[in-house]
């Protein structure tokens, strides 16, 4: 898989670096539009959002059209294959929201990659798994 | 040498009875291998089997978010992640604010992962005979993750900690 890589939409919930893969993200708007939306800190981390979010990602899931609140900086870029990994075992077991699925590095800090189809879960069915 | 009355011995002979003289008999105990260190300021081990490599203090640990305190975050080894977690609040330790200690790589229950200790004391092979059951006045928090108490000669009694039960209860949501 050497060489292939991901497109992903890489932003910032708060503090925090996170990473969504592009083909699930359909749209951003500046202002949130549907009926259905969550800012990404308070979904996966259940932490109050420092500030309101500059973008709202649209996606979808069976219920439908949703929009994901997210702050910058926001970029679509591609990841190579061998720069992402999965959570390891014990993290995996221990994770706060189902989404958390793997990690990308990108020295000196890390970015948490998420599962968009486990998104629009609450937190705590993420255990046990 | 035995005598031989048939003639002469051939050098064959004569080097297969010495190489059966000088066998070497092993009186040697069984041994197990420990990993000593400490946490909490106190001395405790684990199998030398389980414990894969040690890992320097200096080695980088990247934060992963939404996870509990006693999950350090990840680290980046050779082309592969390894999880790096905090035992104090398992063992009923009192967490330690700096994380300047080394990292032992276990692996057990098949996991891997970093565990994060304050010191290490020593890596020795000690006699099975001298590993004692745990204590009654051992406490309840830590006695479901011990196998053994050892107790040298010198210094202070180290804990043998049952690396399989670690990862099981922090699996399990525990510490």
């Amino acid at each position: 898989m050497q060489g292939a890589g991901v497109p992903l939409v890489l932003f910032n919930a708060g503090a925090y670096r996170l990473a969504l893969e592009a083909r699930f993200v359909t749209g951003m708007a500046d202002t949130p539009t549907a009926a259905r939306r969550a800012e990404a800190s308070a979904l996966l981390f259940q932490a109050p959002p420092s500030s309101p979010p500059a973008y709202w990602l649209t996606l979808s899931d069976t219920q439908g059209t949703w929009q994901l609140g997210v702050h910058h900086p926001v970029a679509l870029r591609s990841l190579a294959a061998d720069e992402l990994y999965p959570l390891p075992p014990l993290l995996m077991a221990r994770r706060a929201h189902p989404a958390l699925c793997g990690i990308a590095f990108e020295p000196p800090a890390s970015r948490l990659l998420l599962d968009a189809r486990r998104l629009w879960i609450p937190a705590d069915a993420a255990r046990p798994d | 040498m035995t005598a031989n009355d048939q003639g002469p011995l051939t050098l064959d002979q004569v080097l297969g009875e010495y190489d059966a003289d000088s066998g070497v008999v092993d009186v040697e105990e069984p041994s197990q291998q420990l990993v000593l260190f400490r946490l909490g300021g106190q001395r405790f081990a684990l199998p030398g089997s389980a414990v894969k490599e040690i890992i320097s203090h200096d080695q980088p640990v990247y934060f992963v978010p939404g996870l509990p305190a006693s999950t350090e975050g990840v680290l980046h080894l050779r082309g592969h992640i390894e999880s790096v977690i905090l035992p104090h609040v398992l063992l009923g330790l009192e967490p330690k604010a700096s994380a300047s200690g080394m990292i032992l790589l276990v692996a057990a229950a098949g996991i891997r992962s970093g565990v994060r200790i304050e010191q290490l004391d020593d890596v020795c092979d000690v006699p099975q005979s001298l590993l004692k059951a745990p204590p009654e006045t051992l406490s309840e928090t830590l006695r479901p993750f011990v196998s053994a108490l050892w107790q040298p000669e010198e210094g202070a009694a180290a804990v043998l900690l049952d690396p399989e039960a670690l990862f099981n209860a922090y699996q399990q949501g525990l510490g």
